[in-house]
């Protein structure tokens, strides 16, 4: 974690990252698979330029900001470690993905609207967000949010390396990312409704059981401090079990997703 | 969840008003339930506010729903039903009376209390 990390290292990981990046993409937006989905050829052009499009400038800005912030960086520490790289690049560069996602979301939305109108597409809406509102309990998650972070604030403060529980606090925004950008979707067809509320679902499951098991393991290395005491059991024991209900109500969610979606599917 | 297309003979207030009505129908919304407000339901259909407001002042006239203020709308009327799905409905219960050893008469005589509670 200490390890000197130099610019060189810095671009081939994130030609590494971008290797990953297009073998994913061309899996979830590859022309058989949007065809399978249910999409038309225009539907499934649409979406393979604007999703390409979002991605590339996403992609360039990201490198761009790393290397100007690992410049900004390098002036005023004498190395740059692993850690402090992902803490400041790293860190900066996903909050400005999420943000030009957020931007391009707007325009995706305003261009979708338009392909709607020349198609005669039917646009599906969630009504009182009830479908998405099965997988994901905005009270449950509020709830769970707070009791972590306040464990996270509390109890994990005095491990060895409590300042990286900050990736704690980055899994707990990706979920609610989703369910934001969930919200705010506008004007998609069922094919893409269906998609994207099945793609969101799978990787809050994801980024849920990565939280359970990140709060674990750093509880974990609290014990073996011997900085654990009983009240701080307590409390690992009620987070635990709160984002374990979570997984259940996500897992419960899904199937009746899964199971609501062709049935509304039929009737379109 | 419901549809709309943009480009449809049918102005977009009727097909959100025919859409609410159908979830109504089909107890997808139930009697009390609240509506979205009408900018959220604008902004969640990429619309104008007034082509929702008009939707839900047909959905009040027709006696569907109705506005209280600041509160929102609401779900006024419950869904008609016909009288299958209401013999369906009293099927499970009146099996269970049977079944816990209660004779006609019996079920008749709770049936007629239980229609006091509304009715006196």
């Amino acid at each position: 974690m200490n390890e000197t990390v130099s610019l060189t290292t810095v671009l081939l990981w994130n030609l590494g990252v971008t290797l990953i990046f297009v073998l994913v993409f061309n899996l979830l937006h590859g022309r058989q698979r949007l065809k399978s989905e249910g999409f038309n050829e225009e539907y499934i052009e649409f979406i393979r330029k604007m999703e390409g499009r979002t991605a590339l400038i996403t992609w360039v800005s990201m490198l761009l900001l790393q290397v100007v912030s690992f410049f900004i960086v390098s002036l005023f520490i004498e190395k740059m470690t692993f850690k402090l790289y992902i803490k400041i690049v790293f860190l900066l560069a996903i909050t400005l993905a999420v943000i030009i996602r957020f931007f391009f979301d707007k325009h995706i939305y305003k261009r979708q609207k338009e392909l709607a109108i020349r198609t005669g597409s039917e646009i599906v809406v969630d009504f009182n967000y009830k479908i998405l509102h099965k997988i994901f309990k905005p009270l449950l998650e509020i709830i769970a949010t707070v009791v972590v972070l306040a464990f996270t604030l509390t109890s994990l403060r005095n491990i060895p390396h409590s300042d990286d529980n900050f990736i704690i606090y980055f899994y707990l925004l990706f979920i609610w990312y989703f369910y934001i950008s969930l919200k705010s979707a506008k004007n998609m067809i069922m094919p893409q409704f269906e998609s994207a509320y099945r793609l969101k679902a799978r990787f809050m499951f994801l980024f849920n059981a990565i939280l359970i098991l990140l709060v674990f393991s750093n509880s974990m290395e609290a014990v073996e401090a011997g900085k654990f005491a009983l009240m701080d059991y307590i409390f690992l024991t009620v987070v635990i079990a709160l984002l374990v209900a979570k997984f259940a109500v996500y897992i419960k969610g899904y199937k009746s997703l899964k199971k609501s979606l062709p049935e509304r599917n039929a009737g379109i | 969840m419901f549809k709309i297309v943009f480009n449809s003979p049918v102005p977009i207030y009727e097909q959100i008003a025919n859409e609410i009505k159908k979830e109504i129908e089909s107890g997808g919304i139930k009697l009390g339930d609240p509506l979205p407000t009408i900018r959220g339901l604008a902004s969640q259909l990429d619309i104008a506010v007034n082509t929702v407001a008009r939707a839900y002042l047909e959905l009040e006239k027709a006696g569907l729903i109705e506005s209280s203020g600041r509160k929102g709308s609401f779900v006024k009327m419950a869904s008609p039903v016909n009288d299958e799905e209401l013999k369906k409905a009293f099927k499970k219960p009146i099996l269970q009376l049977l079944q816990s050893g209660m004779t006609r008469e019996q079920i008749e005589n709770l049936f007629k209390e239980s229609l006091k509670l509304f009715f006196e």
